[in-house]
């Protein structure tokens, strides 16, 4: 039973049918299925194959926000449950768009990816200070610290947040992802990037290897 | 040849509150929008009076008065041009794209309400601008988003607003120009309704698709990514690029080579020479081919 619950969720968070998911989640719940296997299991297997759809071109920018919005929904839904029944983290990223860029949306995008594929996410926001990015890593001690840059003028602040971490010493504590519009694999690596991904679905597939190195 | 503003004068009539970064253009960093029922108190501006629209008017005023007028008939757009964010990026832009999405599902009449608000804001605007530098020779309507939606979403919430704004227009003897630079290849059948006469499409779209698709009704203008060679690349790169954008889309004519939306910032001067050079010398064997 416990499995198929499991199956009929990923196929309806596949198909970004929320009422669907949220009932099937609550029934799931009662029935007492792991939470951690409604996550893991469920929503997070429905969640890549939205990605895949994404990549083929079935799907837009409509279903990932959407997917985005049930996974937060039932996260929400699942928190006391979790508690007692914790997810297997994948791996911790913090994550941010850099000084001078106010762009969320590719970001934000990328966190709901993240998280559905077991990532921890602590979210820095936007216009984020190089020196913040440097404190995070400091303190927070992250396996992954993600840089979003949208523009041409900002995209230099990667360089920056990498320079910067270099001079504090902590550079090789960290593998630094990156992604947006004015950016390919040679600019970031430029930039002294470990990974550079193109949209939101590549970026669970970088931050997985990343993360395994 | 006009004063780009970006997104700011549109958003910023409707409520919202910019941000103007170093070296790019002015982006929004506060939306009035914050929760469904804030969309009941949205408002159409009034171009003379509401946010930076009465400072674009008079910026409009100034060059018309202050350029000289060879250069203005060079270069043309002074003389009866309006340019604005289409319907579906206002809307997108002072909800918050997510939100936007989201609230479709949830709020479609709240959305619907916020697309009638940002589709009579764009119209009144370019009438606004029409009026003061006199005519319509012109008119852009730039709207990227219409590729984040999916195409039921497109279909309800977006095309009759685009449609509404470029019907209210178009005149076959003057010039309308969509603008989206986003990937519409799923949604072409449906642009292809919409009256318009040139289409500057985004790089990711196939040229040679793109014109079979609509059947040399619409011309295109475009070809070049804006961050591809034309950006980056030597001038041999940015000349093969060219040869390659003329032979997918000036096969039979209508087609403008250009970059699919604004030239990046930082492209070096001697490539937009080449790529201007490499239009004239590919023109006439591409559209014989």
């Amino acid at each position: 039973m416990n499995q198929q619950f499991l199956e009929q969720i990923s196929e309806a968070m596949a198909m970004v049918d929320s009422e669907k998911v949220k009932d099937l989640v609550e029934r799931a719940i009662q029935d007492k299925v792991s939470a951690s296997d409604i996550v893991s299991k469920g929503l997070s297997k429905g969640l890549e194959i939205v990605g895949q759809k994404y990549e083929s071109m079935e799907y837009f920018l409509t279903e990932l926000i959407m997917a985005g919005e049930i996974m937060k929904n039932m996260a929400n839904l699942l928190k006391p449950y979790l508690e007692k029944d914790p997810m297997e983290i994948m791996a911790v990223c913090a994550i941010g768009t850099v000084r001078g860029d106010i762009h969320y949306l590719g970001k934000n995008i990328v966190i709901t990816m993240l998280q559905g594929a077991g990532f921890q996410i602590h979210d820095l926001g936007v216009d984020v200070p190089t020196e913040l990015f440097v404190q995070e890593v400091k303190e927070l001690r992250p396996k992954l610290l993600g840089l979003s840059a949208m523009l041409l003028s900002t995209a230099p602040a990667i360089g920056e947040v990498v320079d910067a971490l270099k001079k504090q010493g902590i550079r090789e504590r960290v593998k630094v992802i990156v992604g947006g519009r004015p950016l390919n694999k040679d600019i970031a690596k430029e930039y002294g990037a470990d990974g550079y991904a193109k949209d939101a679905v590549e970026a669970v597939q970088v931050a997985k290897q990343l993360a395994n190195k | 040849m006009w004063a780009d503003f970006g997104v700011a004068v549109e958003t910023s009539a409707l409520g919202c509150e910019l941000v103007f970064p170093e070296n790019a253009a002015p982006g929004v960093k506060q939306t009035p929008v914050k929760k469904p029922e804030d969309i009941e108190n949205l408002e159409v501006p009034d171009p003379k009076k509401d946010g930076l629209m009465p400072l674009a008017l008079e910026t409009i005023e100034y060059m018309k008065r202050n350029v000289p007028t060879d250069l203005m008939s060079a270069y043309g757009y002074l003389e009866g041009f309006g340019i604005s964010i289409g319907p579906t990026d206002l809307a997108g832009l002072v909800i918050g794209y997510d939100r936007f999405i989201v609230w479709q599902l949830n709020y479609p009449d709240l959305i619907h309400k916020a697309m009638r608000i940002a589709t009579e804001t764009v119209i009144s605007y370019i009438q606004a601008q029409l009026e003061t530098s006199g005519g319509a020779n012109l008119v852009i309507v730039a709207d990227d988003a219409t590729g984040f939606l999916n195409r039921a979403s497109f279909e309800r919430f977006s095309f009759p607003y685009v449609q509404e704004v470029l019907r209210k227009f178009y005149r076959r003897d003057k010039m309308v120009l969509f603008h989206s630079d986003s990937d519409n290849m799923a949604i072409v059948d449906k642009i292809k309704e919409w009256p318009f006469h040139i289409y500057n499409y985004g790089p990711r779209m196939d040229a040679e698709i793109l014109k079979g698709k609509l059947a040399g009704r619409i011309a295109l203008i475009g070809g070049l990514a804006p961050l591809g060679p034309l950006r980056y690349g030597k001038t041999e790169e940015v000349d093969r690029a060219c040869k390659e954008a003329m032979q997918k889309g000036a096969k039979g004519g209508g087609f403008v080579l250009s970059t699919c939306g604004g030239t990046a910032a930082g492209t070096p001067e001697e490539n937009i020479r080449t790529m201007l050079e490499a239009g004239r010398r590919y023109a006439k064997g591409s559209m014989r081919a």
